[in-house]
Parts: C-alpha cells; sequence; structure tokens
C-alpha cells in the first residue's frame, strides 16, 4: 500500500531534473465549430469538443446543438473520461445530457464508446448510448481532412444516428433513424492550422419510423461556419 | 537575488526583421556582423541572465550566456586544466553540459545526475582537465534554456596540429522560435503535425500521377493512408516557426566570414538547434571535412553534409577570390535556411540557391524491404513547388532514378553500393555484402562492422505509445538520408568517416544492447524500447567493459543520439579506424551499431538531441 502510495505520489511530483522537461505535462485542448444555416431556416449549429488531461487519460467535454428562433432546438453535452489503447484508438465512457429548450424533449444517457484515426485518415467518434425508459441510440461520426493545397481544406463528414426502440414522444422510430452528410471547403491563412472559415453543403436523410414522426428539411442546406482550436 | 545581471548592461540582439527582403535567387547584401567573442585561458567566468532579443521584428526574452547569443566561444588547450565559473541570474535553475567533452561525471553538468544544478543566484565551479582536442559546444542542460539561446562553442587546440590554416571561423547552426518552447510543446502534443506547411496535398496526387500513372500513385497514397502516417513528416518542427540562424544571425542580416586569395579556410560547423536538422553547402565550393564531432577523420572531399542538432564537422576550404560565397545550410524539411558568406571583402552581395525540393519519405525510411504494393511506384520528389519555393532540377528525368528508386536500391547511389534489399536475417547469416567494405561480409558481428545479431523486437514494451514497428531495418551507413539521395552531389554519408588515428581499443565487444527508438507520432510520445525516460531503469555498465550499443529506429523521424561521458565509437567497417563520435544519427527505419568502453564511472545522460524528444527518448548510463 505504502509504495502504491509512494509512486502515485511520485508520479505526480514535479519530473526528475534530469529530464529537462515534463514530457507528459497537463495540457488542454478546445476544438470549436460554429455552423450558420441558410437563411430560410436562419439557425447556428454548435459543436464544440474539448479535453484535458495527459497522452493517455483525458477528460473531454463535447457539446453539439442547434439553435433557432430563441430556442435550443435539440442539442446535448457530454462529460466523458477517455484513455487510450492503442496507436490510433481511445475508449470514452461518460454521461451525456440534453439540453433542448422543450424539456420534455430531454434524457440523460450513460455512454461508452471509442474515438481516433481509422485507416484513410478518417477521424470516428462512435457511442453507445443507455438511456432513461431502456432507450438507446447510437451515433457514429466520421470525418477526413483533405488537403487540396497547403491553405483549402476539404471536409467531407458524415454522420448516422440509429435507434433501439421507437418512440413517439422523442419522435425516433427503432433502427436507422437518420444520416447526414456534409462537405466543407476551408481556408487555412498562410497554413494556419488553428483557424478555418468554411462553406458547405449538408443534406439529412431520414429512414424509417423516424420518416414519419420528424418533421426535418431533407434538402441540400448551405452552411457557412468557422472551425478552430486552441 | 536575481540581479537579472545582463539586462544592466541592456543589449539588444537583433536580427532585422525585414522578411523579404533576401527574395530566392536574388542576391543579398550583408551588414557587418562579428561573431561571438572568444574567450581563451585557463580560467573562465560565464554568468547567464535574461536577454531581450528581436530576431524576427517582435522582441522577445532569450536566456543568455554572458550577454550574447551564441555565447561566447571557449577557446581551450588540450592537456591543461580549466576552471569555469558559473554564476546563474536567473529567476530558475540553470547548468551548463559540456557536449562531447571526456570528463569526471560531476563535471557534465546535467542537474539530477552530475550534480544539483546552479540555483539562482548561486554559482558553480567547473574544474577539469581537457584530454582532448577539436571543436565541441556547451549548453544548458535546464529546462528549455537552450534553444532560447543558451550555446556556444569549443575549441580546443591540440597539442601537435593536425592542418594549418590560415583562417579559422566557428559557425553555429541554431533555430529561433517567437513562440515560447512549451507552447511548441503543446501544440506539437496538440496537434502533431501543425508546423508541417508541406503536407501532401491532392495536387501532389494530380502529379504524381501525370507521372508515374494513376495506379502507381493511387497505390502510393493507399499505402500510406492505410498506416496513417504522412510522408512529408519530416520535421516536427518546421520554418513556419522558426528562423534560422547562423552565428546568431538570420538569412536577411548574415554573418560574414573574410578570407584572402589562396588562403584555406577551417569551418567549424555546430549544430546547437534544438529541432533541426542542416544540409550544408558552399556551391561552387569543395569542402573538405576533416573532423566529426571534434574528432579527425581521414579528409574526405565533398559538396554537402547533413549535420544533425549537436553534430560538429571541421571543414577546410579554398575558396576562390573573385566573389563572395553562401555557406547555405537548409533545413532538413527545406521549409528555410540558414546562411553567412564567405568573402574576399566585406558586404559582397552573395548568390543564393535555390532551396531543394521538399524530401517525402520513401520505404526504406519505414524500415521496409518490400512493398506492400506497387513496387515501383515513386513519388515525385523533385518538381515540386510548395509553398513559393522553387524546386531544383529535375534529376531523376537524367538517370530516371527517384530518390526513393535510389532508397530501395533500384539505383546506382552517388556514393558506394548500399546493402538495401538485405533483411536482417540474411545480414546474420552474412549472406549481405555490408556497405564500405569488401570484407565487411567476414566481419559481420565483430568489433567495427556492426552487429550480425538478427533483430528482436520481443522486448519492446507495446502500447498506445508505439504506432509503427520497423519490419526489416537495415545498416545505411552509406545513405546520405532523405532529401540528400541521388541529388547529383558528393554527400557525405556515415560510411566515409575512418578515424585518422588508431582504434584505441581493438578488443571485441563483451555484449550487445540493442535499443529501440519507438514513438507515436500522432500523439506525440517518444520512448526507447517503448518506455520513456523517467519511466526507465538505468543502463547499467560495467567499469572498463567494451560493449555494442545496436540502434534500431521504428519511427519516420532521424534521431541524434548523444551519449554523455564516453566515445560512440560507430561502426563504418573500419576496425582499426573507427571513428569516436558523441553525437549519432539513426535514420528512420534503419539500424546503426557503435562500440563503447566504459571507462568513466559515474551516471551519464543518454539521449535523443531533438529538444522535445529528449525527455522520453532518455536513459541514465550506470558506469560502475
Amino acid at each position: 500500500m505504502k509504495r502504491v502510495l509512494l509512486s502515485v505520489l511520485l508520479s505526480l511530483s514535479p519530473m526528475t531534473a534530469f529530464a529537462m522537461f515534463n514530457d507528459d505535462p497537463w495540457l488542454s485542448k478546445v476544438m470549436a465549430e460554429f455552423e450558420y444555416i441558410d437563411a430560410e431556416h436562419n439557425a447556428l449549429e454548435w459543436d464544440v469538443d474539448a479535453w484535458y488531461g495527459r497522452d493517455i487519460s483525458k477528460f473531454w467535454i463535447k457539446t453539439e446543438g442547434e439553435y433557432a428562433e430563441s430556442e435550443i432546438e435539440s442539442g446535448f453535452i457530454e462529460f466523458v473520461y477517455s484513455r487510450a489503447y492503442s496507436a490510433n484508438w481511445d475508449w470514452q465512457t461518460g454521461i451525456r445530457s440534453d439540453i433542448a429548450s422543450e424539456s420534455d424533449q430531454n434524457r440523460n444517457w450513460v455512454s461508452f464508446g471509442f474515438m481516433g484515426t481509422a485507416p484513410y485518415f478518417f477521424d470516428v467518434d462512435a457511442r453507445l448510448f443507455i438511456g432513461e425508459d431502456s432507450s438507446s441510440q447510437l451515433i457514429i461520426e466520421a470525418e477526413k481532412e483533405i488537403m487540396l493545397t497547403q491553405e483549402w481544406v476539404l471536409t467531407p463528414e458524415f454522420d448516422v444516428v440509429a435507434n433501439g426502440k421507437t418512440s413517439q414522444r422523442f419522435q425516433e422510430g427503432s433502427g436507422l433513424s437518420s444520416a447526414e452528410f456534409s462537405l466543407m471547403l476551408g481556408y487555412e491563412h498562410n497554413g494556419n492550422r488553428k483557424f478555418q472559415p468554411f462553406l458547405g453543403v449538408t443534406r439529412t436523410w431520414l429512414f424509417g419510423a423516424s420518416q414519419d414522426m420528424v418533421d426535418h428539411d431533407t434538402s441540400w442546406r448551405g452552411t457557412l461556419g468557422i472551425h478552430g482550436w486552441f | 537575488m536575481n540581479s537579472h545581471y545582463p539586462l544592466t548592461r541592456r543589449q539588444f540582439v537583433t536580427g532585422v526583421g525585414a522578411a523579404g527582403v533576401l527574395a530566392f535567387g536574388n542576391s543579398a547584401t550583408a551588414t557587418e556582423s562579428f561573431g561571438p567573442k572568444e574567450l581563451s585561458g585557463r580560467y573562465f567566468e560565464l554568468n547567464i541572465g535574461y536577454l531581450p532579443v528581436n530576431f524576427t521584428g517582435k522582441d522577445r526574452t532569450a536566456t543568455a550566456i554572458n550577454g550574447s547569443i551564441p555565447a561566447p566561444t571557449l577557446r581551450w588547450k588540450e592537456g591543461e586544466e580549466v576552471t569555469i565559473k558559473v554564476t546563474n541570474h536567473l529567476a530558475e535553475d540553470t547548468s551548463i553540459h559540456w557536449h562531447g567533452i571526456i570528463l569526471p561525471s560531476n563535471m557534465d553538468g546535467v542537474p539530477g545526475l552530475s550534480f544539483g544544478g546552479i540555483k539562482p543566484g548561486e554559482s558553480f565551479t567547473y574544474r577539469f582537465t581537457v584530454n582532448q582536442s577539436g571543436t565541441y559546444w556547451y549548453h544548458s542542460h535546464s529546462g528549455f534554456q537552450e534553444p532560447l539561446g543558451m550555446y556556444g562553442a569549443i575549441i580546443v587546440d591540440p597539442i601537435e596540429a593536425h592542418e594549418t590554416v590560415e583562417r579559422d571561423y566557428v559557425l553555429t547552426l541554431s533555430d529561433w522560435s517567437d513562440e515560447k518552447p512549451e507552447s511548441i510543446f503543446a501544440n506539437l502534443k496538440k496537434y502533431p503535425h501543425i508546423y508541417n506547411i508541406d503536407e501532401r496535398t491532392l495536387n501532389d496526387f494530380m502529379r504524381d500521377s501525370k507521372r508515374h500513372g494513376f495506379s502507381k500513385a493511387f497505390a502510393e497514397r493507399i499505402m500510406w493512408n492505410q498506416m496513417r502516417m504522412s510522408d512529408s513528416d519530416i520535421s516536427d518542427v518546421t520554418g513556419k516557426t522558426y528562423t534560422f540562424l547562423l552565428n546568431g544571425k538570420p538569412p536577411a542580416n548574415h554573418w560574414q566570414a573574410l578570407f584572402k586569395k589562396g588562403e584555406r579556410v577551417r569551418l567549424r560547423f555546430i549544430n546547437a538547434a534544438s529541432m533541426t536538422f542542416f544540409d550544408v553547402r558552399i556551391p561552387g565550393v569543395k569542402m573538405t571535412v576533416v573532423a566529426a564531432d571534434g574528432q579527425a577523420i581521414e579528409p574526405v572531399t565533398v559538396d554537402e553534409f547533413r549535420i544533425a542538432a549537436a553534430e560538429t564537422y571541421d571543414v577546410i576550404v579554398q575558396p576562390s577570390a573573385e566573389q563572395a560565397h553562401a555557406v547555405f545550410c537548409q533545413a532538413i524539411d527545406r521549409s528555410g535556411y540558414a546562411v553567412c558568406s564567405l568573402t574576399p571583402q566585406r558586404n559582397l552581395p552573395i548568390e543564393l540557391p535555390e532551396l531543394d525540393a521538399s524530401p517525402i519519405l520513401g520505404h526504406i525510411d519505414m524500415g521496409m524491404n518490400h512493398l506492400p504494393v506497387n513496387a515501383d511506384a515513386g513519388h515525385d520528389q523533385h518538381g515540386m513547388n510548395h509553398g513559393g519555393q522553387t524546386s531544383q532540377k529535375d534529376n531523376d528525368d537524367e538517370d530516371g532514378c527517384t530518390e526513393e528508386h535510389a532508397a530501395m536500391g533500384h539505383c546506382v547511389m552517388p556514393q558506394k553500393p548500399s546493402n538495401n534489399g538485405c533483411t536482417a536475417e540474411h545480414a546474420a547469416m552474412g549472406h549481405c555484402v555490408m556497405p564500405n567494405s569488401e570484407h565487411r561480409q567476414m566481419g559481420s558481428g565483430s568489433a567495427g562492422y556492426g552487429s550480425s545479431k538478427a533483430v528482436s523486437f520481443d522486448h519492446i514494451k507495446m502500447g498506445p505509445h508505439i504506432d509503427m514497428l520497423a519490419e526489416s531495418p537495415q545498416y545505411r551507413l552509406d545513405d546520405p538520408g532523405v532529401g540528400l539521395r541521388n541529388n547529383g552531389r558528393r554527400v557525405l554519408t556515415y560510411a566515409d568517416l575512418i578515424n585518422r588515428n588508431e582504434t584505441l581499443d581493438p578488443r571485441e565487444p563483451s555484449r550487445e544492447l540493442e535499443l529501440h527508438l519507438t514513438g507515436n507520432m500522432s500523439r506525440y510520445m517518444w520512448s526507447i524500447d517503448g518506455i520513456k525516460g523517467m519511466k526507465a531503469d538505468p543502463i547499467k555498465m560495467k567499469f572498463g567493459e567494451r560493449l555494442r550499443i545496436t540502434f534500431v529506429n521504428n519511427t519516420m523521424m532521424n534521431h541524434p543520439m548523444h551519449l554523455h561521458g564516453l566515445w560512440s565509437e560507430l561502426e563504418t567497417g573500419e576496425p582499426n579506424r573507427i571513428p569516436r563520435k558523441h553525437t549519432t544519427i539513426v535514420q528512420p527505419g534503419s539500424r546503426l551499431s557503435y562500440l563503447v568502453t566504459a571507462d568513466a564511472l559515474g551516471k551519464w545522460a543518454f539521449h535523443c538531441h531533438l529538444t522535445y524528444h529528449m525527455p522520453s527518448m532518455f536513459r541514465v548510463v550506470e558506469v560502475s
């Protein structure tokens, strides 16, 4: 026990002097994307992920949603513990809370998933949510940055949502419920990888029972946004 | 307590932030400039303090020795005892390490190993006898003080000189960033390719398709994409944030070395950069390399050489006096250059060559000996035009050989034939011709020839911190390295290094230590054998023993490995004339061996000399 305590203390203490500096400091990163969806919808979408942690273990906060007509149409926030388990993948587990303005549309969930880089440099975030009333939801997001030049970046993004059961209250059908594809053309001025304004197009497809229950525009929509990290 | 000494004699080191004044290919005029002060004798006083600097147009605070960057050149005499009193005027601990000097462990200047470091306001007096001659350097071994300006040259004059020259100059290369080193490190952890301004683009792919056919180009992309790696990943930190300095001067305001007609000039190159490898040449002037890491070698005349962080090379030149010559030192990734002029008259303009095309890693750099895809899918290494750089002329059109072909052993190299295509097993069975020596085959495994063992990966601790293993790492002593292969110039390689003196310890190594350089670029984690410095047990050596250290580089980066206190005797196939180094480039995907005689008691640092790899790719060597 003493040894465990000692090693814990040692791992917390500043690094050994000969190492010159700590090679595994606590760091934080915030990645934010804000998108304005064309005039007709007049909606603002946000997708903000942030982490605080070290090489192997990190705490994440992820939030995304849509804001229109002075209220949050839909949205959630997740608190996630993440642990690296292979060169390219992290296991993640946490809790999610829905934050739509219409409070009867909100549920709390626990999440299990993985995040990382698949072959061909697809950044993938896949997670399974287990919610109240034995509901469940699977969300898989994948995107890839294609460098057209050192400044112009094309980013295709593909999201799918599937639900465990049909629910009238939450307007969702079981099985594959929706898919969204976006294509964004961003510009990194002077090769600055930290900030990227972009223009995009996006389209949603609805499937199964969700098709009948949700009133959602499934045509192509134009978007204008910024993406940045610090 | 903290008197911040240099601030009282405020001195601005200015670099003239006139970016763009020096257009590529244009001639440039330099303002009058002098090198760092030279201090000689047996007693020295060094004061470490903060120094306001401006290399790029922005005011920054550096850490400096005696208020100068580079620090004063220390001129010692072989056989003499020197005493150096170092006083710390910083608000944090400091230290000075005498890089490449063989001395007692308690004088080596590594806090936590040699001594406790020098506290703010305190002094430490180093005293040791100098038993070697040549070009070395000194730098801080604390925090990020070295990248912030704490480096200077050491010249040890020999008792008996090998070469007589009319002029003798120190050329110290370095890289300066206006970003704080802590921020650079954090950026690398968060977004490892942030400084890469030569990312593979769709444009490159189109060009490759045009040149090599769509299917070949596509297959090549598939391979790299499947591996989730980038073949344009040459330097972690680049000219995007660095201004490259030569004797503390940026290109826009370069330093000048004067000479007169007919004079032989000795240039002592020291790479004091924190992260940059430089490829050095003087267009139109042949360089005769006479010393590597301070140690005399058999003279070899070349057009170009690569110098890793912490290496030193002495070259002798005899330039024509009709014009000023550019000493052109391009960063390995071609994201910039340092330059000075070698001129018969002050302020003559120099003709700057264009930067070479950005290098592309080949399969050999991944330690592969066969291809998962189309074997001759070659990259278009030439004819690229990134970020305003103009590419050099198409060499591959002349002989139909791309850099990658060369790496694959498909072309005749400008130097000696390579042993590429030889697996470790083959080598172990003595089936391969090893570089630089006909009798290499016979000697394989014995002192001077490198290891005869098959590479073993069993002892590597695998995990999220490792993204690749080199499946078939080769000895590549005669490989000038990525970006220099088959460039039409005679480039120095390690196979060229032959000690001018006889090997002092002719014993066979009694054992071999195989060390794997490992890492995960996408998490920016580095290690040796999958274990990082702080978590590793010391490497124990028995006093007096002769052993072999064999490196296997399982990463895509070049790593300059530096062993303190003991010579690294590089096995280049000349057992009686083994060259001695203190810092050795282990090329990506390669294998390299050197012999060590553990003749100095104590604890020694052993690490990659790239600043942001150092604490992880680190071992303590304990000789007892």
